[in-house]
């Protein structure tokens, strides 16, 4: 039996992530480098959308690790 | 037209001749394809979070321009084949950020210098280390460098790296003088073995028959010919003294118990 997912309480508040703001984006990285997962960040699937689009813009520039 | 943000990874090799000539590089891309630069400031100089181009630290330039957006696709061809520029990034906005046009400013104005970057170690092919330090400092400063708030901000972002640079040196230094320390020090090794057995050489002397040296003379001498050379390869002698006490033991050990392995050993070097 599955064991049932914990779904956060954490609301989105329309984060405005931005790929400059590292503080913020490196908070929803594993220490390997890997975004975490909705269940973890409790973002919807905008907000969620919009994290990926930023973690992955300052990964293409330099500023945060593909792996590691 | 549209507005663009465009951030701009600079040579640092090229940030530390002139940090102007530097910014032209892309701004003059922008401008000779119509752009309308609005602002164009340093962002942050940091250690990259991997190796780009063989580097590991690089510039950002930040700029707002107006664009044709058929003009982009022109601008980016020509940001690919420039060296200057190592990665870029433009984004649409709809409008430029707040506070961009004062920090675009302060930077023209005549008091603003560019600290200088710090030195990259540029990574070989061969050494592994310094490629596996790479992400860790990176992903270590993350917090130091990433805030542009202001001029302010921008020397001390410059200052944290410069710090983690000198320890980066230190740690290399001492690897490397470890390296040279393992060569002396084997031949020390060995000729303290040798000393050692050459005072109870003399006493062991007496208890030595005529034959057990002679037949031992030759193997003794071949293994003191790579200790006197300093000895390139350590596994090479060891072995051979080995069989030389091994031989020795043989002989002595009939008659003269008291003796060790090593003693017999130091007493045919001394007689060959």
């Amino acid at each position: 039996m599955a064991r049932p997912v914990k779904k956060s309480t954490r609301p989105c508040d329309d984060p405005q992530l931005d790929y400059k703001d590292l503080e913020t984006l490196a908070k929803y990285l594993t220490p390997q480098g890997q975004i975490h997962a909705r269940r973890k960040t409790g973002y919807c699937a905008k907000c969620q959308r919009q994290l990926k689009q930023a973690i992955k813009r300052a990964r293409h520039i330099g500023l945060l690790p593909f792996v590691g | 037209m549209n507005i663009y943000e465009g951030m701009f990874l600079l040579d640092n090799n090229v940030v530390r001749e002139d940090w102007n000539n530097a910014k032209g590089v892309a701004t003059g891309i922008l401008e000779k394809h119509g752009a309308n630069v609005a602002t164009a400031r340093r962002w942050a100089e940091r250690s990259l979070a991997y190796t780009i181009k063989k580097r590991n630290r690089g510039t950002y330039l930040l700029v707002h321009f107006d664009a044709d957006p058929n003009s982009i696709s022109i601008v980016r061809r020509d940001l690919e084949l420039n060296d200057t520029v190592m990665r870029y990034l433009i984004l649409t906005i709809d409008e430029v950020p707040e506070g961009e046009q004062e920090l675009h400013e302060a930077e023209l104005s005549s008091d603003f210098s560019v600290p200088e970057p710090p030195e990259d170690h540029v990574v070989d092919d061969d050494s592994d280390e310094e490629e596996e330090g790479a992400p860790r400092e990176g992903s270590s400063e993350g917090s130091s460098g990433e805030q542009p708030a202001g001029e302010e901000a921008k020397p001390a972002d410059a200052e944290a790296p410069a710090a983690e640079e000198a320890k980066a040196d230190e740690a290399e230094a001492p690897a490397a003088e470890e390296a040279k320390a393992d060569e002396p020090e084997a031949p020390a090794a060995e000729e303290a073995k040798a000393d050692e057995p050459e005072a109870p050489a003399a006493e062991e002397a007496k208890a030595d028959e005529a034959e057990a040296p002679a037949a031992e003379e030759a193997k003794t001498d071949e293994a003191e010919a790579p200790a006197a050379e300093e000895a390139k390869t350590d596994e090479a002698e060891a072995p051979a003294a080995e069989e030389a006490k091994a031989d020795e033991a043989e002989a002595p050990a009939a008659e003269a118990t008291e003796s060790t392995e090593e003693k017999p050993e130091a007493n045919a070097s001394e007689e060959g």
